[in-house]
């Protein structure tokens, strides 16, 4: 049961759900041609070649199940190294989006630019003062002035 | 095929006036700008500016907005082959080896081939639509929706093929993102995978989904890098190899005039276009080598197959837009917008009305496609310094600007929320071989996948016979299975008839 909730396995069972749940979300919209006719087959095949790659991997942990050996990896995996300064970017970034709700657009953007260079190892004081407040507000102004939406900022 | 009075008077309309040659070089400058920048739509550059063509006489309007769509469809390569995050998905293909070219140090021959097959591209297809724009309108209108129907479920199946290191995945990454592409009220009136919010009524937003998957998963994945060109000899940018990667692109003929060929074609099909023509022809290519092994480690072929396709899908999108009033993706439907402000409706009558004006905006995107070469030679210089901004720097300050391009986009927060939840998503998907390019795809063609199939349901009565009176659609099916199994049954022949 571990081995099924790691890796690999944890994401595929994770965009089986997604679409589990969604084909199921359909079916309780109606058993009409027009509802099903798209979404039911592609879910169930899906769900299918989800289903083989889970029993692929519990087969053979250490190797893809692959139809098509043949075909060089055109996006390869990326090394371990970058995980942690990843997992700190991501909080980062729900963190402004969250405080973009909250705080004006050009705040929130400054501040995200200066926890995001010193997380990634930026210590520069003079960078850290001017590049952020310079970047951060700029992005915000030059948005607010293309975009014709309300955007609450500071200057 | 040429109307030699019609010709005479595109000239005159060209000649006689500064105003329609005036607005073409800051178009093409904002659609480089538009599409060199991750998370600003090109579209949504034509979008902007589309209020300002209030002010101007139709030609003019129309050649500013297509000087936008010129710039921003080569300007969508810069970033694919610096970042590996493609402007749009008209320069998926593009990253394939272009990026592995700029991690090899080439970026700036990279950039130099993308160019060159982008002009020529361009032009090619305009000099097509000018000889065939009336005998192609008519073919494309003879395209049904069982025929758009599999030529989608051949876009996303070359793309899963393409892109992932198993088909499994691959078909895996490419379903979810149709699926995901259906969310919504359907064309039937059924409401699914809203759980209620009413922001998804109208679908995933699409652009917003594209930024994450695409630009923010990737910036994920450099980090742990000092620079996206580690070694300092190897990231100078120097004018000779750009020069030298333009004058590269004439030594691949047969690539460019097929890619061109195909770009056109299937750039004259409504709601397909440069999204799909770039993963064919690059597929087409791939299939053709000798050493197809050496496609996505930096073929400067594969840049080339994709940029010559994409670019002259443009002048097959103007071909439905023109004779059929039909947009074949967001750019064209933001130049339809534009028609409509200037009362002037496509279609057959409007071509046979008008044809020195179709005339006039043809010769004008000739003289577009010169001045690209002349101004995207030094915008090129420009961007492509972004190979020595540090990757601590570079990130933070991309996120920000994709999260405020997403915000442009949606004019809500649900534009940011989607590019953080399709970002990790994308990051967790790469992490493990899963292409999201292929689920980017599925989930900008699922919307039509599903409303091509109902129409072809209620036209055949659900009668499967109806196919059997479709030659084209069994044709594109036959080509779909060849696509899904043809490497397999080709590699089981060998291995059964050759020692």
């Amino acid at each position: 049961m571990s081995r099924l909730l790691r890796g690999e396995n944890l994401l595929v069972l994770v965009l089986m759900t997604i679409v589990g749940v969604y084909v199921g979300d359909t079916l309780a919209g109606g058993f009409s041609v027009g509802n099903l006719a798209f979404v039911l087959p592609v879910g169930v095949i899906a769900l299918g070649l989800g289903a083989s790659v889970l029993v692929g991997q519990m087969r053979s942990p250490t190797q893809c199940p692959s139809t098509d050996g043949a075909t060089p990896p055109a996006e390869p995996p990326p090394s371990r190294q970058g995980i942690s300064p990843a997992v700190g970017m991501s909080v980062l970034l729900v963190a402004l989006v969250l405080a973009l709700d909250v705080a004006p657009f050009d705040v929130a953007t400054w501040l995200f630019l200066l926890a995001g260079l010193w997380w990634l190892g930026e210590r520069r004081t003079w960078f850290l003062v001017i590049y952020p407040l310079v970047t951060g507000f700029g992005i915000a102004l030059v948005f607010r002035l293309l975009l014709p939406y309300p955007m609450d900022t500071l200057i | 095929m040429l109307s030699p009075d019609a010709f005479a008077g595109a000239i005159a309309l060209l000649s006689s006036s500064w105003e329609p040659w005036l607005v073409v070089v800051p178009g093409l400058m904002i659609g480089l700008f538009a599409g060199a920048t991750p998370g600003f739509q090109v579209s949504m550059a034509m979008a902007i500016v589309l209020p300002f063509t209030y002010y101007m006489d139709f030609l003019s309007a129309v050649l500013f907005l297509t000087a936008i769509f010129t710039g921003g469809g080569y300007g969508s390569s810069i970033p694919a082959i610096l970042m590996n995050i493609p402007g749009s998905s008209a320069a998926v293909a593009t990253a394939f080896d272009g990026y592995p070219m700029t991690r090899q140090g080439r970026f700036d021959e990279a950039l130099g081939l993308a160019l060159g097959a982008s002009c020529i591209g361009a032009a090619l297809s305009y000099l097509l639509l000018l000889l065939v724009i009336s005998p192609l309108s008519t073919a494309v209108l003879k395209l049904g929706p069982s025929e758009l129907f599999v030529i989608v479920l051949w876009g996303i199946s070359l793309i899963a093929l393409l892109s992932a290191e198993s088909m499994v995945k691959g078909l895996l990454a490419g379903l979810v993102g149709l699926l995901l592409g259906t969310v919504g009220m359907s064309a039937t009136g059924a409401i699914r995978g809203t759980f209620g919010l009413p922001v998804l009524l109208d679908g995933v937003p699409v652009v917003p989904a594209m930024i994450g998957l695409f630009a923010v998963s990737e910036l994920f994945t450099l980090l742990g890098r000092s620079y996206i060109v580690d070694d300092e000899h190897r990231a100078k940018v120097r004018v000779s190899r750009i020069a030298a990667g333009l004058l590269r692109t004439v030594r691949y003929p047969v690539i460019v005039l097929r890619g061109s060929a195909i770009g056109a074609l299937v750039g004259a099909v409504p709601g397909v276009g440069a999204s799909v023509s770039n993963l064919v022809s690059y597929a087409e290519t791939k299939r053709r080598s000798r050493e197809p092994e050496s496609f996505g480690r930096g073929n400067p072929r594969g840049v080339i197959a994709s940029e010559s396709a994409n670019s002259s899908s443009e002048g097959g999108s103007m071909v439905t837009l023109l004779a059929l009033g039909i947009p074949g993706g967001a750019g064209t439907a933001v130049l339809l917008a534009a028609f409509n402000i200037h009362n002037v409706t496509g279609g057959p009558r409007f071509i046979l009305e008008n044809m020195d004006v179709v005339y006039a905006i043809v010769l004008a995107n000739f003289v577009q496609v010169v001045l690209l070469l002349v101004l995207g030679l030094g915008f090129i210089r420009l961007i492509a310094l972004v190979v020595h901004i540090p990757v601590r720097v570079l990130v933070p300050t991309i996120l920000a600007l994709c999260v405020f391009g997403a915000y442009g986009i949606t004019g809500s927060m649900s534009g940011p929320i989607t590019v953080v939840i399709a970002g990790l998503l994308g990051w967790w998907m790469r992490r493990h071989g899963y292409p999201v390019a292929a689920a980017v795809v599925g989930l900008l063609l699922g919307r039509m996948a599903e409303g091509e199939l109902i129409r072809t349901w209620q036209i055949s009565g659900g009668q499967a016979s109806y196919l059997l009176e479709r030659p084209v659609t069994l044709i594109l099916v036959a080509l779909l299975v060849l696509s899904l199994f043809g490497g397999r049954l080709l590699r089981g022949l060998r291995r059964r008839f050759l020692p």
